[in-house]
């Protein structure tokens, strides 16, 4: 173990002896110089590993002169100091590392110098326990960096320069004048010695304030909050990405910490308030105003300090927030958490973004696709940045938001905002980065500094899980599952050269784990509703991923790990134990499906992605509010809940997004419509189910505590009700068998979202029984449309037609499915649709059920333009010679078709397990009865299943060999030998009339068509946007200006914290 | 209106700390530390001047980080300036007679004067950085006067990277012998009021003179060259 | 008293150029005339009445027969030393500042805050 003050001397006789070795070569220097980095990155890790594992227990006193404080100056090393010192001397040696590969400026030697000088300075700023010596410290640190920052010695780093310097003046000026006064108002210069002498009462009279707010005012300047952080974005964006990495990696957390600890010593009583509202302020402000930001220097900079705004704020609970207990730890886990994860991430952005040279965020196109290591670090730094799991950022919000005392729950909601904000505009850079074409990049320096850091970051995601699941006292199988989606999902990516062998690895794994689960015996010997979602979701994802086989060979090494993740978040989500699980598996889902369209196409899954993030963010919050109990993790049955309503309506956007229901549905069409065919099935089928199950879950849980709750179900109901109806119609309008498919899936989930809101025993059978039934025909459809698509090579229907003399076992499965869709006996759908009915004649829902039966044929008229269009009419020329959709698809199809046949003719196959699954849900009785084999029976009647089938069979077939025996009388004409209105057609093209099949009804039922709902999003988006470009304007560039903002925003401090003078 | 809104806001912040500055007693004695440095900063360092005493001894490490700075500066600013014909188009005039003839009679009289302040920096006001400073304007006086003269960066850089080692240096070989950073127990402190007194101090100051000189010295050098034509 | 508002005063002069003028060289002499208010008061903040200077060549400044000073004859020397490191460390930035306007100038042939406005929004 080392002795601090060592590092510091060490690398000051280094610093020194540079300036004589300079005469000795470049080569000489430089050998120094790692030399001497080495020797503190060892020191400063042994004395951190010392404290980790405890070999260390206390912190570290050094006496330097071997004067006691507080005659002499003393460092004090302590774990968290140590630590900060690791991440300093890291991202320290990584920066300089790029920069020298890059063609570091000349003269090198000095540069070396200023960059030693830097890390030395912030080390001894963290170390050091007197208040003078900090002032020193910081001058070396901002000196430093003033000449690091000047050094590309253009136009653009000079300005930063020297705008950096006048207000790191003011900024040292208030630093000095604060210790200097503390010392005359205390008797010494040490942080301790001072701290003894002050107490709390003491602030209330006129001296201490003052003085406390300008040396605190001095260091808060150097925290870039708003509004006087204009200097701070100019440097992001003019300076040498390499310095910049170190300055907003390292050297400003110093300050930060610097910070925090000294309104501790100093016990400083409005620290909360002052770090809510320059916290919150410069977090929203720059999460807002990076939106319109084409720069991508200067959007990473408004990242880095709306990071820093956070920080600032969870700083100030932390220490005089009044937390107790597991908040104050979740609190400080949040802190050390986004301070590791903004370190890591953000320097390697900046290395990425200075080795690929492009500034303008619009020259970034096709920056992922084109490089695929690059675009992996750089994804892997993008997405621990904003927050998605399992990376570390995820964690560290997630404490965040839990360790925040409930009375502040207005700052859940804003951090989630600016939260929502901040995926944003990240990911608009990263949709047109993964577009797919672009250049490849061919750049000088090397990328080793940034694989360090992305490697540092993945095993801290580990790090964070781990620490996550400890801490809060989970379940530990959470954590065993989580790792073992990740690694399940990486060993398929190691196999990528293959899609064969990921193909075969997936399915394996799928299949093998659903046969551990069945023999598992904790799982069969209770069936509830979550095994219920489990089998949904397992048995649809081998299936879907059986189908993928012959699609896959276009897609890219990663859509088989990233459909692993997907599957497994969702059972996952299913087996979770309580909210904050749910949430976790939940937000999983959400951003590998999100990575999964986008590998379609960008602008959906762009838009999929910021939805489904305000949904989740939404469920934060709301379980936010149910969070009780010393842990704060809600669970399920909970027995008093303080907000029912808002937690109720909060977690319940998140489903509704998912299910598309209607106002939250602009995302469906395009993303179902335009992501890999292989995935939408999965998509449509499975993954809106888990908005299901979610439902499903907060009606069961949350509902009972409201009072009025039935107007609420009633409302969701009517939710339900117009999705089904409204989405129908657009469906019947669509052009692209996809996208009628889309609208299709939204409109049968709103069905089954009525039945839920019904919340009886036969409305969550229909609900139930429907999911299932959904998930094989929507399923089948997609399936087969991917295998249509896949051999036609289009989408678009009035390009198709005649496709069953090609395809005709496709036709059959097709017309299965869509039979099954429109709710027509015999097969599965009308089960459905008759226990559905029967639950809205129970409750006497009457307008709702009029408007579901209303949607049900409407429902078959798009049923029939998808078989007319496609299989139906002329054939044409270029489709002459396709063949049937490849084995597998047909396997799968046929597999899917003939369940629904047998379901139809027994829908005991489904209804025994939603039995099960609603009795556990506290209902006694299905709300319907079984008599003898087939015969179901309700209060308002019965139906017969097997007898109706017969029935229909028969006629089949009576109708079959009457046809048989007219066949041989009919003279056969050609598609094309007709004439009408004295034309006779010569191409298909003109016979076909796929195209714009119900184009007459269009007027009758405009109004309703209009897309009102999405031109809303769209003009409140452009609002924004157009807000955002105003006020960014905040930031003139003038430097008088940026310096007036600092002596406007001490006024304003001044004024609220200290009423004594006026 | 500029003028209007700053005046506005600097006099309500000036206010707020004139109201402190109100409450702060001037003149009257003080209390904490300085008790302890004024009492028994003879009998701990044998060394007159008491700031001096604090400066290199009690606060030591402080007076290490500020020759960083001044290292840091000079580095700083000849790395900026590295071959900058920045101000070409200025040019220097040739001086006059009078300054010329004083320069040649005040140079070595004033490199006198600022080696004796820091040698001195223990019983006299002043020490190293004074002492430096002076010599430094001696220096400056040079180049006022010629415009031919040029200093020997390879010497002024070794001169200071060695002094700056001493100090560092000195520091651990406390660390080493007295098992703390900059002890001043490694060589005897000597009689009050004599030269060779106070231990480590006079090394230490004459180091940082020396240290001082030279990188003021550089500084100007650096900051005329970007004017000279070659 | 005086000795306080003087220093402010200057203090916000210097704080006024930074905040007013236009001229960068200016502004490094309004920083620069901070610097020296700031030491200004600091140093009377440090001030006795009645003391003298903290040199003790004179023995009649010690206690009674010993090596240790009587503390009431001397004004405070810890905020000299202050000073000490604190006007150096102006002199610092102050040379950085004039650097970084040289080369500005050599770029830009202006030290016109205007012409340097390209880093915003």
């Amino acid at each position: 173990m080392v002795n601090p003050v060592v590092i510091i001397a060490v690398t000051l006789i280094a610093a020194f002896s540079i300036g004589i070795f300079q005469f000795l070569g470049k080569k000489f220097v430089r050998g120094v110089f790692w030399l001497t980095i080495l020797f503190d990155f060892t020191a400063i890790l042994s004395i951190a590993y010392g404290f980790l594992t405890k070999v260390i227990k206390a912190p570290i006193m050094v006496k330097i002169g071997g004067f006691p404080p507080p005659i002499g100056i003393n460092l004090y090393v302590d774990q968290l100091s140590a630590y900060l010192g690791v991440v300093v001397f890291f991202i320290g040696a990584m920066a300089a590392y790029h920069w020298i590969n890059r063609g570091i400026d000349d003269p090198e030697p000095k540069a070396l110098v200023l960059m030693l000088l830097l890390l030395l300075g912030s080390t001894g700023m963290i170390f050091t326990q007197d208040f003078f010596n900090l002032f020193v410290f910081i001058e070396i640190t901002s000196i430093a960096s003033y000449g690091l920052v000047a050094s590309k010695l253009d136009g653009f780093s000079l300005e930063a320069a020297f705008k950096y310097i006048v207000v790191g003046s003011i900024s040292s000026t208030f630093v000095l004048l604060g210790a200097v006064l503390l010392y005359k108002f205390a008797g010494s210069l040490n942080m301790l010695d001072i701290s003894n002498h002050i107490n709390k009462s003491m602030y209330s009279g006129g001296m201490l304030i003052i003085i406390s707010i300008m040396f605190l005012f001095g260091l808060l300047i150097e925290l870039e909050v708003f509004p006087m952080n204009g200097w701070a974005l100019d440097i992001y964006q003019g300076a040498n990405p390499a310095v910049v990495a170190i300055l907003a990696g390292g050297i400003v957390k110093g300050f930060y910490l610097v910070f925090v600890r000294s309104a501790n010593y100093l016990k400083f009583p409005y620290l909360l308030k002052i770090g809510i509202i320059f916290g919150l302020a410069t977090y929203l402000v720059s999460q807002f105003f990076a939106w319109k930001q084409k720069d991508i220097r200067r959007l990473f900079g408004y990242s880095s300090v709306g990071q820093l705004g956070l920080l600032i704020l969870a700083g100030a609970f932390y220490i005089n927030g009044n937390l107790t207990g597991f908040a104050k730890k979740y609190m400080l886990f949040a802190i050390i958490f986004f301070v590791l994860n903004h370190s890591f991430s953000k320097s390697t952005l900046f290395f990425l973004a200075d080795l690929f040279g492009k500034r303008n965020i619009e020259e970034w196109k096709g920056a992922i696709s084109q490089n695929k290591f690059f675009g992996f670090l750089f994804s892997s730094s993008v997405l621990s940045m904003a927050g998605a799991p399992p990376f570390l950022g995820f964690w560290a919000k997630l404490f965040f938001i839990l360790a925040i005392p409930r009375q502040y729950f207005y700052i859940v909601v804003l951090v989630l905002i600016g939260a929502a904000a901040e995926i944003l505009y990240y990911f608009n850079l990263y949709r047109i980065a993964s577009e797919n074409d672009g250049e490849v990049l061919d750049y000088k320096g090397s990328i080793i500094p940034s694989l360090f850091n992305v490697l540092v970051l993945l095993g801290l995601a580990v790090l964070g899980a781990y620490k996550f699941f400890t801490i809060t006292g989970m379940e530990i199988q959470n954590a065993k599952f989580l790792a073992f989606i990740t690694v399940s999902a990486i060993a398929v990516l190691i196999i990528g050269i293959s899609r064969i062998a990921q193909w075969i690895l997936a399915l394996g794994m799928l299949i093998s784990f659903s046969y551990h689960l069945i023999r598992n015996q904790n799982f069969v010997s209770v069936f509830n509703i979550q095994s219920f979602f489990v089998i949904l979701v397992l048995v649809g994802a081998v299936i879907f991923l059986f189908a993928t086989y012959p699609l896959s060979k276009k897609y890219s090494a990663s859509f088989y790990p990233l459909f692993i993740f997907t599957v497994f978040s969702m059972v996952g989500i299913s087996v979770a134990s309580n909210w904050i699980s749910l949430f976790i598996f939940w937000e999983l889902m959400s951003w590998s499906s999100y990575l999964l369209i986008n590998q379609g196409s960008k602008k959906p899954a762009w838009i999929y992605l910021v939805m489904s993030a305000i949904g989740g963010y939404s469920m934060l919050a709301g379980i936010k509010l149910l969070s009780t109990g010393s842990n704060l993790i809600p669970v399920f049955k909970a027995s008093a809940i303080a907000a029912p309503v808002w937690a109720a309506i909060l977690i319940f956007t998140a489903f509704l997004v998912k299910m598309g229901t209607a106002p939250l549905h602009i995302w469906a069409r395009d993303a179902y419509g335009e992501s890999p065919d292989g995935f939408t099935p999965l998509l449509s089928g499975v993954l809106s189910k888990m908005g299901v199950f979610g439902a499903i879950l907060t009606i069961v849980y949350l509902i009972p505590h409201i009072s009025h709750s039935n107007i609420i179900l009633y409302g969701l109901a009517w939710f339900g009700a117009l999705t089904a109806l409204f989405m129908a119609l657009l469906a019947v309008f669509q052009e692209d068998v996809k996208k009628i498919l889309a609208y299709s899936s939204i409109s049968q989930v709103g069905y089954i979202l009525i039945g839920i809101a019904l919340a009886t025993s036969l409305g969550y059978s229909a609900a139930l029984y429907h999911t299932v039934n959904h998930l094989i025909f929507k399923g089948l459809l997609f399936v087969a449309a991917a295998g249509i698509i896949y051999r036609t090579g289009t989408s678009y229907l009035p390009e198709m037609g005649g496709l069953i003399r090609r395809m005709p076992f496709t036709f059959l499965a097709f017309l299965m499915g869509i039979i099954t869709l429109a709710g027509i006996p015999p097969l599965s759908g009308f089960a459905g649709k008759w226990l559905l009915y029967s639950a809205l004649l129970e409750k006497r829902w009457m307008f709702i059920l009029l408007i579901a039966m209303f949607a049900s044929i409407v429902a078959f008229m798009y049923c029939y333009k998808l078989l007319h269009a496609i299989f139906l009419g002329q054939l044409r020329d270029k489709y002459r010679d396709t063949k049937e959709v490849p084995l597998p698809i047909v396997i799968i199809e046929l597999i899917l078709a003939g369940l629904t046949m047998a379901v139809g003719m027994k829908p005991s196959l489904i209804l025994r397990f939603s039995d099960k699954a609603i009795k556990t849900l506290g209902f006694s009785n299905p709300g319907y009865a079984y008599e003898g084999a087939h015969r179901i029976v309700s209060k308002f009647g019965y139906w017969n299943a097997y007898f109706m089938a017969v029935f229909a069979i028969g006629s089949f077939i009576i109708a079959l060999v009457l046809f048989f025996l007219v066949k041989a009388k009919i003279r056969k004409v050609g598609q094309l030998d007709i004439g009408y209105a004295g034309e006779v057609p010569d191409s298909p093209e003109s016979v076909h009339f796929g195209y714009d099949l119900y184009a007459h009804m269009r007027r009758a039922v405009r109004v309703f068509i209009y897309p009102h709902v999405e031109n809303s999003y769209r003009r409140i988006y452009q609002g924004l946007m157009a807000f955002v470009d105003y006020t960014r304007r905040f930031y003139t560039g003038d430097l008088n200006t940026y310096a007036l903002w600092v002596i406007i925003t001490l006024s304003f401090i001044f004024y609220i914290l200290y009423k004594g003078v006026f | 209106m500029r003028k209007i809104v700053a005046i506005f806001f600097l006099t309500i912040v000036g206010l707020y700390m004139l109201s402190l500055f109100a409450q702060i007693p001037f003149g009257k004695p003080y209390k904490g530390v300085s008790e302890h440095y004024v009492e028994r900063g003879i009998v701990e360092n044998r060394g007159s001047n008491l700031v001096t005493s604090i400066v290199v001894n009690y606060r030591g490490f402080d007076t290490l980080g500020e020759v960083t700075v001044l290292f840091l500066a000079a580095t700083g600013l000849s790395f900026l300036l590295f071959s900058c014909k920045c101000l070409r188009e200025f040019k220097r005039i040739r001086s006059s007679l009078v300054l010329r003839t004083a320069t040649d009679t005040l140079f070595p009289l004033i490199l006198l004067f600022g080696a004796y302040i820091f040698i001195h920096g223990h019983l006299t006001p002043g020490g190293g950085f004074q002492g430096g400073s002076v010599i430094a304007s001696g220096v400056m006086l040079l180049f006022l006067a010629y415009r031919s003269f040029h200093v020997n960066h390879k010497a002024l850089s070794t001169i200071e990277s060695l002094a700056g080692i001493t100090f560092a240096g000195i520091g651990l070989v406390g660390l080493i012998y007295a098992k703390s950073f900059l002890a001043n127990s490694v060589i005897s402190l000597g009689q009050w009021n004599k030269l060779f007194s106070a231990g480590l101090i006079p090394f230490i100051y004459i180091a940082v003179g020396f240290k001082v000189g030279a990188e003021l010295s550089g500084l100007i050098s650096d900051m005329i060259s970007t004017t000279k034509e070659d | 008293m005086v000795f306080f508002a003087a220093s402010l005063l200057l203090i916000f002069i210097g704080l006024y150029a930074a905040l007013v003028k236009r001229n960068l060289i200016k502004i490094i002499i309004g920083l620069s005339i901070m610097d020296t208010g700031v030491n200004m008061l600091i140093i009377s903040l440090g001030f006795v009445k009645g003391r003298t200077a903290p040199i003790i060549s004179l023995k009649d400044l010690f206690k009674k027969g010993s090596l240790l000073v009587d503390v009431s004859k001397v004004v405070d020397p810890l905020p000299q030393a202050l000073v000490l490191t604190a006007i150096v460390i102006g002199v610092a930035v102050t040379a950085m500042a004039l650097s970084v306007v040289i080369r500005m100038y050599s770029v830009k042939k202006s030290i016109e805050i205007d012409d340097f406005k390209e880093l915003k929004w």
